[in-house]
Parts: C-alpha cells; sequence; structure tokens
C-alpha cells in the first residue's frame, strides 16, 4: 500500500465523524480577494533629517481566494520591492508567498501550503499575518484538523516557517487537542456553564550550527527543542475565567544569550460583566520564552510564539506614543485591572444620556525593575442631542531603555478631551486635544486633530503633533478619505517622527519621513 | 493495517517530540584554534548611543586575545544613527566616511560587522567565520613602511605588495585609526560611561572611499608611496595605518603597522 493510501486512510477514513465543517456554496465556488496598497512619495526634509532615497515607496498586497463547499484555496501576491520606511532590510522584495489549499471532508479539514494557525493564546504557537509591523510568520507545510466528535477538535501540522522572503530551514512542527466539556457534561450545559480545557505541544527541529562561546569553544546546541502548553477556559453566567501554563525546554539563542534554562510563562485572566459593570483582572508570568525557528535570528521575525503583552492598547496618537512590547527573552511579570460601569440615563451621574467611565491599570516588571506602568481613566458622556464630549487622563512609566535600548525611565502625565459634534444629519466633526507632560526623553508634546466626516463617503482630517519640550518640530498629516461599496482611497500629506527600535540586543533605527501618501483599499 | 498506521503514527510522534537534554558538562565543544596563515579584516560598525556595541567590542578582545591584534586587524568604524558626530557638547567619533560605508552595506541595525568584506553579522557569529577565514590561502602579501617628519603632521606611507599565488586585480585601501580613545559611550545596562576607552576607531581614509585599483601578477612587486596630514586631535603615538587589498569576493589580505 502507498504512503499515500495510509494517509488517505488516517486523515479521512474515521467513521466516528460527526460534525461536518465545510461551508455549504449552493451556487458552487465563490469567488473573493482584496487589494492593498499604500505608497509614499518622500521628499527632503532637513529638519526632521529625512533624505528622499527613491521616488515611490509603496507596500502592496494582493489576495485572491476561491471558496466551495469542499475545497478552498488562496494565493497572495506582495510587491514590497520599494517599501515605505521603518521596515527591516530582508523585508524588501516582491513575490507570491502566500499560497494554500483546503479541502474539507467529513469531518476532517487538511491544508497544504501556507497558513496561519494558533494553540490556545499562543504561548507556545501563533502564526500570523501583522502588515504594519513587517510580521508574517507563516508556515508552509500541511496541517490536518480533525473534529471527530462533538466538543473535540485536534491539530496536527509541520512546516517551515516564511522570514521574509525565505523559509527558515528549521521544522516546526505541533498538535494540538481541545475539549469542550460542557458538551459532554449535559449538567454544565444545562447551568449554561462552558468549560473547555486544551492542551498542545510544539517541536522545532534545527540543524547543529557553529556558533562560538568564545574563540576556542563553540555551543553544543540542540537540535529539537519542545514546548508544552495546558489551557483552561470556563465561562459561567457572568464570569469567565482563562488559565494556561507553557513550557520550553533548553533553546540557546541568540536572545537568550545562549542560555540552556528552560522557559516557561503563566497566565490567569478573570472577567466580569453585568449590568453595566465590567471588570477584567489579568496577571501572567513568562522567563525566556522566546521561541523562533532559526536560533540566530535577530529582529522581529521568525517567532514561532507569541506572548500577550497584559497592557492598555491605547488607540489616541499621544497615549501610543510609548508603547509597551512584551519582554520575550528575559522575562517579566504583568498585571492588569480594568474596571468599566455605564452608568445610565436620568441619574444622578449618568445624566439624560447616560455616561461611561472606565479605570485602567497595568503594571510590569521584572526582578525589581518597572518595565511599564500605565494607570488611566476615561470619561465618556453625551452632553445634549448632538455632542458627546470624551476625557481622558494617564499616569505612565515607560522603560524607555528596556524596550528600545535606550533612554531611561519615561514618567509622563497625558490629558486628553475629545468632542464629537453631529453638524447635521450627514455631518459629523471631531475633534481631540492631547497633552503630554514629562521631563523625560523629548519633554512634553501637543497634539491637536479635527475630523469631518460626511457620510457615506466622505472623511477630511488633519492633525498636528508638535514637541514641546525639545525639538520644537511639527509633526503632521492632512488627508482625504473616499469610501464607495468595496473600495477606500485616502490622500493625504504628512511627515513622521523617526525613533528607535531595539530589540533582542540589538538597535534598528526607524527613520523620519515627509511626502504626499496614498493608501487605496479594495475587497470584493 | 490498523497497526501499520498506529505503528507510523507512534514513530513520526516519537521522532518529532524529539528532545535534545544537554547537560552542563557537555555545552561547549573544543575547537582546535585556527592555523593563523593570514590576517583578517574585522569592521566593526559602531556607535556611542548603541547600548549593545560595548558588547560587540568585548567580543574583539575576546577574539585578539586568542589570534592576536597582527591576525585580527580590527576597526571600529563610528557610523549610522546611533553614532555621533562631534558637536558642542561632545566628543564624537563617527566621520562622515563612515556613515557612507554604513549606506554602501545597507546595515539596518548595530552591532553589526564584516569580516573581510563578507555579508553583514552579529557580533555572536563572527567567531565561527574568522574561524573560516583563516583557513583561506592569501595570494598577496602586505609591507608598510611609516614615518612622520618631526614637527610636521605630514605622514609618509610607503606600501609593498607582493603576489604570491596567482595574478591578483583588485582594490588597495589604507586607512588611519585611532586607539584608546576616552570618549562618551552608551553601555548595556542603560548607563552612559563619560570615561569608556574606544579602541582600534577609524579615522580617515588614506587614499579615498574605496582605494586604488591595483594589478600584480605571480611574483611580482607592486610599490606605492602616499602623504597624509594627520589631524592635531589625533593622538600620534596611538595612530595606525591599515592596508588592505580587496576584491569583489572579499579582502585578500590585510597588515597594520603603528607609528
Amino acid at each position: 500500500m502507498s504512503w499515500l493510501r495510509k494517509y488517505y486512510l488516517l486523515l479521512f477514513a474515521s467513521s466516528s465523524c460527526l460534525s461536518v465543517t465545510a461551508q455549504d456554496y449552493p451556487g458552487g465556488v465563490k469567488v473573493s480577494g482584496s487589494l492593498q496598497s499604500d505608497i509614499l512619495i518622500p521628499q527632503n526634509d532637513a529638519e526632521i533629517g529625512t533624505e528622499k532615497t527613491e521616488d515611490f515607496q509603496t507596500n502592496t498586497y494582493a489576495e485572491f481566494m476561491l471558496m466551495s463547499r469542499f475545497i478552498d484555496a488562496g494565493v497572495r501576491m506582495e510587491y514590497l520591492e520599494h517599501p515605505l520606511p521603518g521596515f527591516e532590510n530582508d523585508f524588501k522584495g516582491w513575490g507570491v508567498p502566500h499560497f494554500w489549499v483546503t479541502g474539507r471532508l467529513g469531518c476532517a479539514e487538511v491544508t497544504a501550503g501556507t497558513f496561519y494557525d494558533q494553540f490556545g493564546l499562543g504561548l507556545i504557537f501563533r502564526t500570523y499575518e501583522e502588515r504594519s509591523l513587517g510580521i508574517d510568520n507563516s508556515l508552509l507545510g500541511g496541517r490536518v484538523v480533525v473534529r471527530p466528535m462533538n466538543g473535540l477538535t485536534l491539530k496536527a501540522l509541520s512546516g517551515r516557517q516564511r522570514c521574509y522572503w525565505i523559509w527558515n530551514k528549521g521544522i516546526v512542527s505541533g498538535a494540538d487537542a481541545e475539549v469542550s466539556l460542557s458538551e459532554w457534561i449535559p449538567s454544565l450545559a444545562q447551568r449554561g456553564t462552558e468549560l473547555a480545557v486544551g492542551a498542545s505541544w510544539v517541536n522545532k527541529y534545527e540543524k547543529q550550527e557553529e556558533i562560538f562561546a568564545d574563540p576556542t569553544h563553540q555551543y553544543n546546541l540542540p537540535e529539537f527543542v519542545n514546548a508544552w502548553e495546558l489551557r483552561a477556559t470556563l465561562n459561567s453566567g457572568s464570569w469567565s475565567l482563562h488559565a494556561e501554563y507553557a513550557n520550553k525546554s533548553q533553546d540557546p539563542s541568540y536572545d537568550n544569550g545562549y542560555s540552556y534554562s528552560h522557559g516557561s510563562a503563566m497566565l490567569l485572566s478573570g472577567s466580569y460583566s453585568k449590568n453595566g459593570l465590567s471588570l477584567l483582572l489579568q496577571a501572567k508570568r513568562s522567563e525566556n520564552m522566546s521561541f523562533r525557528s532559526m536560533r540566530s535570528m535577530i529582529g522581529t521575525s521568525s517567532f514561532i510564539n507569541y506572548l500577550p503583552a497584559f497592557t492598555q492598547e491605547h488607540t489616541y496618537a499621544l497615549a501610543a506614543l510609548y508603547p509597551y512590547a512584551t519582554q520575550l527573552a528575559t522575562g517579566e511579570w504583568a498585571w492588569q485591572a480594568v474596571a468599566g460601569y455605564n452608568f445610565k440615563r436620568n441619574t444622578t451621574l449618568g445624566g439624560k444620556y447616560g455616561m461611561n467611565a472606565k479605570l485602567n491599570f497595568s503594571h510590569v516588571k521584572w526582578e525589581g525593575e518597572t518595565y511599564y506602568q500605565d494607570i488611566d481613566i476615561q470619561i465618556s458622556r453625551k452632553l445634549s442631542r448632538d455632542f458627546k464630549l470624551s476625557l481622558m487622563y494617564m499616569n505612565q512609566q515607560y522603560n524607555k531603555t528596556v524596550v528600545e535600548g535606550h533612554g531611561g525611565m519615561v514618567r509622563s502625565n497625558l490629558f486628553i478631551a475629545e468632542g464629537q459634534y453631529k453638524l447635521s444629519r450627514k455631518a459629523v466633526l471631531r475633534s481631540e486635544v492631547q497633552y503630554l507632560t514629562t521631563a523625560d526623553d523629548q519633554g512634553d508634546w501637543f497634539y491637536a486633530l479635527a475630523e469631518l466626516s460626511l457620510t457615506p463617503h466622505w472623511m477630511f482630517t488633519v492633525f498636528d503633533m508638535y514637541n514641546v519640550g525639545e525639538t520644537h518640530i511639527h509633526y503632521y498629516q492632512g488627508g482625504v478619505t473616499f469610501t464607495t461599496a468595496g473600495h477606500r482611497l485616502q490622500i493625504g500629506y504628512d511627515r513622521t517622527r523617526a525613533g528607535y527600535n531595539c530589540s533582542g540586543g540589538v538597535c534598528r533605527y526607524v527613520p523620519s519621513s515627509r511626502g504626499f501618501t496614498m493608501s487605496y483599499n479594495y475587497s470584493f | 493495517m490498523r497497526k501499520a498506521i498506529y505503528l507510523n503514527i507512534c514513530i513520526a510522534g516519537l521522532l518529532l517530540a524529539a528532545c535534545s537534554h544537554i547537560d552542563n558538562d557537555e555545552r561547549l565543544i573544543y575547537v582546535k584554534p585556527a592555523l593563523t596563515v593570514r590576517s583578517v579584516l574585522l569592521e566593526d560598525f559602531t556607535g556611542q548611543r548603541c547600548i549593545n556595541c560595548p558588547k560587540a567590542s568585548e567580543e574583539i578582545s575576546a577574539l585578539q586575545q586568542q589570534y592576536g591584534e597582527d591576525a585580527i586587524i580590527a576597526v571600529s568604524i563610528h557610523a549610522g544613527p546611533l553614532a555621533m558626530h562631534t558637536d558642542s557638547h561632545f566628543v564624537g567619533l563617527a566621520t562622515d566616511l563612515g556613515d557612507a560605508y554604513f549606506d554602501h552595506w545597507n546595515l539596518d541595525y548595530q552591532p553589526v560587522g564584516l569580516i573581510d568584506r563578507s555579508a553583514p553579522m552579529k557580533y555572536s557569529d563572527w567567531s565561527a567565520k574568522i574561524h573560516e577565514e583563516f583557513q583561506k590561502p592569501a595570494p598577496v602579501t602586505i609591507s608598510l613602511a611609516l614615518s612622520v617628519k618631526t614637527a610636521s603632521d605630514l605622514l609618509n606611507i610607503h606600501v609593498t605588495v607582493t603576489s604570491t599565488d596567482g595574478n591578483t586585480s583588485g582594490k588597495l585601501q589604507l586607512w588611519i585609526v585611532e586607539d584608546y580613545i576616552n570618549a562618551f559611550q552608551m553601555m548595556p545596562d542603560g548607563t552612559k560611561n563619560d570615561d569608556y576607552i574606544h579602541r582600534h576607531v577609524f579615522r580617515t581614509s588614506v587614499n579615498g572611499t574605496w582605494g586604488d585599483d591595483v594589478s600584480i601578477n605571480e611574483g611580482y612587486v607592486l610599490e606605492r608611496d602616499y602623504q597624509v596630514t594627520l589631524s592635531g586631535d589625533w593622538k600620534r603615538e596611538n595612530l595606525s595605518v591599515i592596508a588592505f587589498v580587496y576584491d569583489a569576493a572579499g579582502v585578500l589580505q590585510v597588515t597594520k603597522k603603528n607609528l
């Protein structure tokens, strides 16, 4: 019997299959796709130290998918030959790095080609694409997903990981099992309780290579690195609880200074939501959990795993000026508590239209050193039928040395006011004023934004970010956005600031830029 | 049939789940030092604001301790966005020429080094690459004769290049480096060190950005004379001249001579 037939039996011939995952497409084949193109026409700007090196820079992606009842397939073309500023050198290139076909039969689903997946929250395995950061760590290989009975999902996968325009030589393999116990225990389902447990394992194979500890000794490197993870999720009424633990075997790498210690990560997250009150409490401890498919890799590529930051992701510009990034290689303790409350209409605090308040506290430290702390409070209240006001205060400590590699601790206070005024049935004017005050880094910053939306098609935006404390430089943007059907076109002119990005023992400079910008998105 | 499938699954699982545990006493493999039949040029692109760059300097010291400073000829080129040019507040070690080299090699992180002008690599990879470079034969030998007229800033350099193995075509480059410069440096723990001792710092080129064309037949000798004016800011007792011949494949030979 041929190997093909053996695998066929293994993958498809389970008589206990109970669920069908394929979607029904009565019309036969469904075609979909998208195009995303971000363009910069750069200009020289001596004040911010940017020099035009190319006439035209673009990150362009075109994706095309076919979906049917039994088979899905897709390709993505990327044109990054003249990339936007701020990406690693190896990011440059063009080609078709993403191509896949998925077949479904009965309870089984088989994928060949490049694919993304994640076990649990990703502590030991997560492949994903984040275009704004230049991350695409998909696997090229195969994956099998089997759901042999209700409440049970089994996955197995193996492949080589994408590293920009090559696939790393190391082989990443893994398996995951997740059981929804509430499907099996009727009393849980009757009480509206969902309980799921899961376990996963990942193995990385990488050949021995010549890496010297000193001029006369080279490291004896493990060719196989194993990681495993256990998790449980409980949802009951207003309560939700998630716990996860992961461990990694010896994995000497550039990130950890070729340490032979085991890595570990543990997180616990609980939430409560009822009658307008919401609470979230989270804690995480991780140590030596940088896990890459290439042990000598630096920069942002080739990570097999992902650890969530457990800090608030801010959308206001100055609140996001000092964003925290999880320190995978060393380790960290992270705690987060978020409380929100919706004050009802026609109450003392809620007023005529109601009010929303949210308090967040995040703290990250390791071996007595604070890496990051953020205490912020946000209040949002509709003052009249046409006007809504949001206020925010944030106190932040950002260890710039730990995250970026230089700069010491930046302690800041931030004040934000946002107003949203409904001018007419189709016109809304939104404006923001932000002020960040600090004695550290580049001192105080001021930011103002005005955005006019004329539904359903137009939006006009202008903003200015001004460094009050040191450089007295304006960073600005003006743009217009037109949206219709599946098309979105944004044209603007902007000036963005430079920064350093230091991680894993090396520092990379993200240059400033100025010029005309265009962004076009189309999906069908 | 079913047994065969299960057996295959078990074997595949065991292979994939294999774990390589390495005990304390097995973590390092002794490697016999390479025979140093030639010298290797190590261009370390560094910066005074680069907190990881002192680690690369430590690596250079360790390598030179093992192989000798004549075998590993290091040049610290302060360049790129993390380097500092001299201004009214700081003694900066960056040069415009260093920045030109940084841009030419399209470097995007620091510290980063070129070993005999091969691909840019991080300092943890230098040792293996140097070990490899030492195995290569050197098709030329280079010798330097230096003289400085007393009470003059003019340095005379006489270079002799002998082709010992085949005909050689490439470029001859001469640089001035200064050792033991006391200046500011950001350290790996994030602190500032105002009294850091910078080693083998690139100061200038004697013969342009990319040197002069040379072509020597086997057994022949090429001689060239150069002059360069020494800056009054440089300590003469710490200056050296570095000469190397390179082609598209890399550096063929390098030598160094103190003033």
